[in-house]
């Protein structure tokens, strides 16, 4: 079975073509809306949430751990526990930041999962999200996505690369700041410490970044 | 300001989070400070760099099975905590209510009987748990499904609205047809071989 | 005289089995396990002329053209059988059936969301018509109770697609 080819790291895109931006940015308003609908039992308003935030979630999670395949399934159990959490979300902050520390949870605890069952052996094989038979009969040529890769592929794989370095802790503190643009408040909310915490965190975190990647952004 | 700014301070302004009176503060205190003015404009760099390069969101690979995933994934948490209902218990019974109840029940089920006679409304039915009808989602436009259980049909069917037409041209000439009989095809009682019946 | 070697040889023979027996479960894939067989049929189903489907095309038992009739919205006149497929339901793997190959214009996709009981398992199934996704669903399908799908319109008719569990 020829696996799907579309390039699944195609950056959300607003009209302008800019990539990384928040869709749901320009209305929290719309999405504390949904909230109420979806906390008075309106799953296609909660299923409108999910549309909106899957995007960010998905791509938070994965810059975290690295797999498609546990990203995606970490991005659903993600929204599965905010569902069941959602009695309890009050609209003090952004319903973007109250997911991300939901998605913060997931991943730490799927990481601590994973380094339990990792002191055996784990066929990580069966994790793969690209869970299709080689030897199936039938195999539909997906026609191929039109390619929207990022020019600057290279860079992102040095950025990759350069993150992958970090600790969790700072990697997470610069994907949530330097890529999600959540401000210190929020960062501390979803990483449950201080703001001394998250300053320092990102601190040393670009810091390191920054002495890899400096020719890259000083060539620009 | 003349005085030097707190680190939390000094790192909005160099994150450019600040705004009004106190970026304005900032900005006056920075003035003559050439190295920190350089760390921001690097800062920045940096940041673009960042957020032209990591996206801040990537679809989800399949985004219309990843929904219907987390909808069964509700879906199974809603059948676990109807499952783990645990019947009311039962209160410590006195000396009055163990027979001032039974005789109430007693006169409880003749009331209701009689209501019953005489409502139209059909008796109360076991609930059915929506969450076990199957999900059915139908990502085109314009296309809608409906489902149903057909106990006639002994079958659980799909109805397609909207669905565009095959191109009568379309050919599927080439296709070999092999009836698979008893072994697997559960709707067969007999091998389905070419007749010459001009029947059916 | 038996050789003073005998022991280790065989020591060295029981350990290489050994070796190659491990190696070859690291290998297996748990998750490609064929755990059940699903069959796709496409119908064609005409109140005009069935000779519309062609030639190739056959025609339906009794007991299936029945039971498609007993529902009213799977009720036509005539119905043939166009194709088929039966492909293994894996573990943890999704499968694909074909049943107009060569034709690619009608695609099941299904993977398991269960491990199967004695009579049913309950897949997640994808419709590809025309290569692109047209229905999604979650189905729990028993021994003897199919999937009727009630497809695209055809050369005067419409195209219902069974899928059933197989043997």
């Amino acid at each position: 079975m020829n696996k799907p080819t579309g390039d699944t790291s195609k950056p959300a895109q607003d009209p302008s073509g800019a990539a990384g931006k928040d869709p749901s940015a320009a209305d929290p308003e719309e999405d504390f809306r949904l909230v109420g609908l979806a906390k008075a039992g309106d799953m296609r308003a909660y299923d409108e949430l999910v549309v909106r935030h899957q995007g960010k979630i998905y791509a938070m999670i994965r810059n975290m751990v690295k797999n498609d395949a546990d990203a995606w399934d970490l991005s659903q159990e993600a929204f599965v526990k905010a569902w069941q959490a959602l009695p309890r979300f009050e609209a003090r902050a952004r319903f973007s930041t109250w997911l991300f520390r939901i998605a913060h949870n997931v991943v730490y605890d799927w990481a601590r999962k994973r380094k339990i069952e990792s002191a055996g052996e784990l066929n990580d094989e069966i994790f793969d999200r690209n869970k299709i038979d080689a030897s199936a009969r039938t195999a539909p040529a997906f026609v191929e996505s039109p390619d929207d890769a990022l020019v600057n592929s290279e860079l992102r794989e040095k950025i990759e690369e350069a993150l992958a370095k970090l600790t969790p802790e700072h990697r997470e503190a610069v994907i949530l700041k330097d890529v999600q643009g959540l401000s210190y408040k929020e960062i501390a909310d979803v990483m449950d410490c201080t703001l001394g915490t998250v300053m320092s965190r990102l601190f040393y975190a670009r810091q390191k970044l920054q002495a890899l990647l400096k020719d890259e952004y000083e060539s620009r | 300001m003349n005085t030097n700014p707190d680190e939390t301070r000094l790192a909005l302004w160099l994150d450019d989070e600040l705004e009004g009176a106190k970026l304005a503060e900032m900005d006056a205190w920075a003035a003559d400070k050439p190295d920190q003015l350089a760390a921001r404009e690097e800062l920045r760099s940096y940041r673009a760099m960042m957020v032209e390069n990591v996206p801040a969101s990537i679809e989800p690979p399949f985004p219309d099975f990843f929904l219907s995933r987390v909808n069964q994934g509700i879906r199974d948490i809603r059948i676990a905590e109807e499952k783990a209902v645990a019947p009311v218990a039962a209160p410590a019974r006195s000396f009055w209510r163990s027979w001032l109840m039974p005789a109430a029940a007693c006169v409880g089920m003749v009331f209701a009987f009689g209501i019953g006679k005489q409502s139209r409304e059909p008796a109360q039915k076991l609930t059915v748990v929506p969450s076990l009808a199957p999900a059915v989602y139908t990502p085109e436009e314009g296309v809608d499904a409906e489902w149903f259980s057909s106990s006639n049909a002994g079958a659980t069917v799909i109805v397609l609205q909207g669905v565009s037409a095959i191109p009568d041209s379309t050919d599927f000439s080439e296709t070999v047809y092999v009836p698979t009989a008893r072994e697997s095809d559960r709707t067969a009682t007999r091998d389905a071989g070419k007749s010459n019946s001009a029947q059916q | 005289m038996r050789s003073p070697f005998l022991p280790y040889l065989w020591l060295a023979g029981v350990i290489l089995v050994s070796l190659l027996a491990g190696k070859a479960l690291a290998q297996e894939d748990p998750g490609k396990a064929k755990i059940g067989k699903i069959e796709v049929t496409v119908y064609f189903a005409t109140n005009g002329d069935p000779e519309a489907a062609g030639e190739r095309a056959e025609q339906v038992s009794a007991s299936t053209r029945e039971r498609l009739q007993r529902e009213s919205r799977l009720k036509f006149s005539h119905y043939r059988a166009l194709g088929a497929d039966k492909q293994d339901i894996l573990r943890s793997y999704e499968n694909w059936a074909q049943p107009l190959k060569p034709s690619d214009e009608i695609l099941v996709r299904f993977e398991t969301r269960t491990q199967p009981t004695a009579d049913s398992v309950s897949l997640d199934l994808e419709l590809w018509l025309a290569r692109k996704k047209i229905l999604k669903t979650d189905a729990l399908l028993r021994d003897g109770r199919p999937l009727f799908v009630l497809g695209p319109e055809w050369r005067g008719g419409r195209l219902i697609i069974s899928v059933a569990l197989a043997r």
